[in-house]
């Protein structure tokens, strides 16, 4: 029995911390990524033996690597790689595994039981794995990577979306939508789909946090982003024999990592309360 | 038998604090069928939840006082409570679905109170819970035994609430809209069991509802509650013969009969017009 | 009296559920009309169904023989739970605005929001609720607001299914006043479907009694409640009170 429906001031409107906090952390993750892509202060790939290993200076604030080269520059354009290779897996992913779960969902019949069977037979694999066998088609490289990437995460897109949609299919306003004359189309997109964004924020920040360390465990393997270019997976990858000598080799990347991480795991949340 | 006095309900979760019940009053004999009637907010389910003592962590009685066969309720532990509750007290719900676990067979969930109260052996107990089931209406009793809530309908559900809830020969029992869910035929039945078992049994029934046209059927007193306050109580003939407050009178005028049809009445007010 | 002016004629219908295979039929040849300016009242306990037959007529559960003919625009329908006939995304304006979108004719933003702003004072609903969502809404608030996307529509058959059964007394009336109201206002025909025998008799016009699937009585509303000839609608007038 609560402060009755009708009455609106009463409820006190609580602060989303963690949407706020995630928010503040992501911000800065993507401003640094995006300058990365377009900017960085020395050329990453620039080798200078006699800074093999330098350490922390004014001029190379997180030191040199086994090469010689800028870790700071690295860091920024392989974070960029990163944030390029997760944002693509999300758009290929979460984009083609929206449109799918939306329509099979809505719709139901043999589709969405086709869907759900290969579903299930994807489900059966781990990400890695099928990334895997997918770059040993299509060859490594940043853009493959992508597109393996999103492939492995339509799955589980479109498995969350059908299921909301499911929920929402038979309610009343629907079939009012209907008796107004709207068509499939407008119900799904209209009504539908902005009722599931909550759900689907938050998926898409999980997802982004999936593709970053499913990006990061291919290159570490090798499969994933080929040098020279740059990517936090990558550079970890290359510097873990020298981790005593050039500590911030390692550091750095692992540290943008984990506050990418973080950031969106923290908005995750924010979406879902 | 029960004496309630002053008692105050409050949530203190929203701001500011919201009086779900303010200085209820009621006082039953053993044996006796006690009515409240009210809208939805009106504050009667949190009434008869406080005298079962399951408030919610956020609903705080903050004054007042319950007595129960001499004993102060205000003041019982959790383990009191627990010897309580089944035994000297027990509650129906309003949704039979719900209110009955869907994994456990019939016959299990009957004997349930016997089990938590009393050293009776499996035998004994099934025994004295065929014996309820067939005194509750339930026909073939064994097969029923093992049957699963789902395999029955909801007024066979209601039986079982109630034959559950009186196993134990509890001194009261609540009943929160028990029929409200069920047909009119159902409803009719149901009802009379109630009757039936309160005059067998000797327990007192505290019966919520929103539907005077029920109390007024089963009950010999009845309060009417409005925004957590009581408007009007007393003999169920006496308060709807002559209800004195204003409250009270616009319930009974609203209340669909058929004595006159609003249909019927406007179009003769429009022609003689 | 009433013009025998029919706009809905529903003509031997059956219609179930499921597929060739496992087809459970709720219909059986159900056959009645409804004339304009009519309240037909429809009661039965649930399962019996009442729900299928208004589904059937609004074309969500294909019929498996027989007819529905509507002369009237596309009927609409009043669902019973106000909790799930509004979209739970949307402010009530947007909602109200939604069928006007649709419309041929297009309309400009503020002609929109002139003319939901008529139909909500129609239905007495608060201007300053449209800017709410339906949960900010109560139950009664939320019926008006589904009454107003019925009649925005300009239609004047209008099923209402248990339009009532969610809502305390006192409000109860309060929508029955206004479908009552609007009923005469507009000379709208309804189908009017309930449980409640009483609310039944206080709305219809003529009443048709539904078990199992068939209408085993019908005919005006003083008769069956005065008169019951079928021994089911005995049997239900005897358990209400």
């Amino acid at each position: 029995m609560r402060p009755k429906k009708g009455d609106f001031k009463k409820v006190k409107k609580e602060k989303n911390y963690y949407f706020i906090s995630g928010g503040i952390l992501v911000t800065v993750v993507t401003v640094f990524m995006l300058v990365g892509l377009f900017y960085t202060p020395y050329d990453s790939e620039a080798m200078d033996l006699s800074l093999k290993f330098a350490p922390f200076t004014l001029a190379h604030p997180f030191g040199c690597d086994q090469f010689g080269r800028d870790v700071f520059s690295r860091v920024l354009k392989g974070s960029g790689t990163t944030f390029l290779v997760a944002a693509g897996t999300l758009i290929i992913g979460g984009g083609l595994g929206t449109l799918l779960g939306l329509f099979t969902g809505y719709f139901g019949g043999w589709p969405d039981e086709v869907l759900m069977r290969f579903n299930d037979l994807v489900v059966a694999f781990p990400n890695i794995l099928l990334a895997l066998i997918f770059i040993s088609i299509l060859g490594p490289g940043k853009y493959n990577v992508i597109l393996a990437l999103g492939i492995v995460f339509i799955p589980s897109f479109a498995r969350l979306v059908r299921s909301e949609v499911i929920v929402h299919r038979d309610m009343d306003y629907v079939k009012s939508v209907r008796l107004m004359g709207g068509s499939h189309l407008r119900i799904l997109f209209v009504h539908i789909l902005p009722n599931i964004k909550g759900t689907l924020f938050s998926a898409l920040a999980i997802g982004f946090n999936n593709a970053v360390l499913s990006e990061a465990g291919m290159s570490y393997l090798g499969i994933g982003v080929q040098p020279p270019d740059a990517s936090i997976g990558r550079m970890m990858s290359e510097a873990q024999a020298y981790i005593f000598a050039a500590p911030g080799s390692v550091l750095f990347p692992g540290l943008v990592m984990i506050l990418m991480v973080l950031g969106f795991g923290l908005l995750s949340d924010g979406c879902s309360v | 038998m029960l004496e309630i006095q002053g008692l105050s309900i409050e949530f203190q979760d929203v701001n500011p604090p919201f009086l779900a019940v303010q200085d209820f009053f009621l006082s039953m004999n053993s044996g006796e069928i006690v009515g409240i009637v009210g809208e939805s907010g009106s504050g009667k389910t949190m009434t008869s939840l406080a005298l079962m003592g399951l408030l919610k962590r956020q609903a705080k009685i903050t004054s007042g006082s319950m007595m129960f066969l001499g004993e102060d309720l205000l003041s019982k532990s959790q383990k009191e409570w627990q010897a309580l509750r089944g035994k000297e007290i027990s509650m129906i719900f309003q949704e039979p679905m719900t209110s009955l676990n869907p994994v456990l067979t019939i016959g299990r969930q009957m004997e349930e109170s016997l089990r938590l109260h009393t050293k009776m052996e499996a035998k004994e107990r099934k025994k004295k819970a065929l014996d309820m089931m067939s005194q509750v209406g339930l026909a073939q009793p064994e097969k029923l035994y093992r049957c699963y809530p789902h395999q029955l309908s909801g007024g066979m559900r209601q039986r079982v609430m109630i034959g559950s809830a009186l196993i134990g020969n509890p001194k009261l029992m609540i009943a929160d809209e028990p029929t409200t869910a069920l047909d009119v035929t159902i409803q009719a039945q149901i009802l009379s069991l109630l009757k039936k078992m309160n005059q067998e049994h000797g327990t007192a029934i505290l019966f919520i509802s929103h539907d005077l046209r029920v109390i007024q059927s089963i009950c010999s007193r009845v309060v009417v509650m409005y925004q957590g306050k009581i408007v009007e109580s007393g003999p169920v003939q006496t308060v709807l013969r002559s209800p004195q407050q204003a409250y009270t009178k616009k319930l009974l005028s609203a209340i669909p009969n058929r004595a006159y049809s609003l249909r019927r009445d406007r179009k003769e007010r429009i022609e003689s017009c | 009296m009433l013009k025998e002016e029919p706009v809905l004629e529903v003509q031997h219908l059956c219609a179930g559920y499921g597929n060739r295979r496992k087809y459970r039929q709720v219909l059986f040849d159900v056959d009645f009309c409804l004339n304009r300016g009519e309240i037909l009242g429809l009661v039965g306990e649930s399962g019996c169904g009442k729900s299928t037959l208004s589904k059937t007529i609004l074309g969500f559960v294909p019929a498996k023989s027989g007819r529905v003919v509507h002369h009237t625009s596309r009927p609409q329908m009043i669902f019973q739970d106000p909790f799930s006939s509004l979209n739970p995304g949307k402010k009530v304006g947007w909602i109200l605005e939604e069928p006007l979108r649709m419309q041929k004719e297009k309309m400009s933003a503020s002609e929109r929001k002139e003319r939901v702003e008529a139909f909500a004072e129609r239905v007495g609903l608060d201007r300053e609720l449209l800017a709410r969502y339906p949960r900010d809404l109560s139950g009664g608030q939320r019926q008006r607001v589904s009454i107003a996307i019925s009649l925005i529509q300009g239609s004047s058959l209008i099923l209402a299914d248990e339009p009532v059964s969610a809502l305390d007394v006192t409000i109860q009336r309060q929508i029955m006043e206004l479908m009552l109201k609007l009923q005469e206002e507009l000379n709208l025909s309804y189908l009017f479907i309930s449980h409640d025998l009483d609310v039944i008799y206080q709305m219809c016009d003529r009443v048709m009694v539904m078990e199992k699937g068939r209408i085993v009585e019908s005919g005006p509303a003083e008769q069956i409640f005065r008169e019951p000839q079928h021994p089911y609608t005995k049997i239900l007038l005897e358990s209400s009170f």
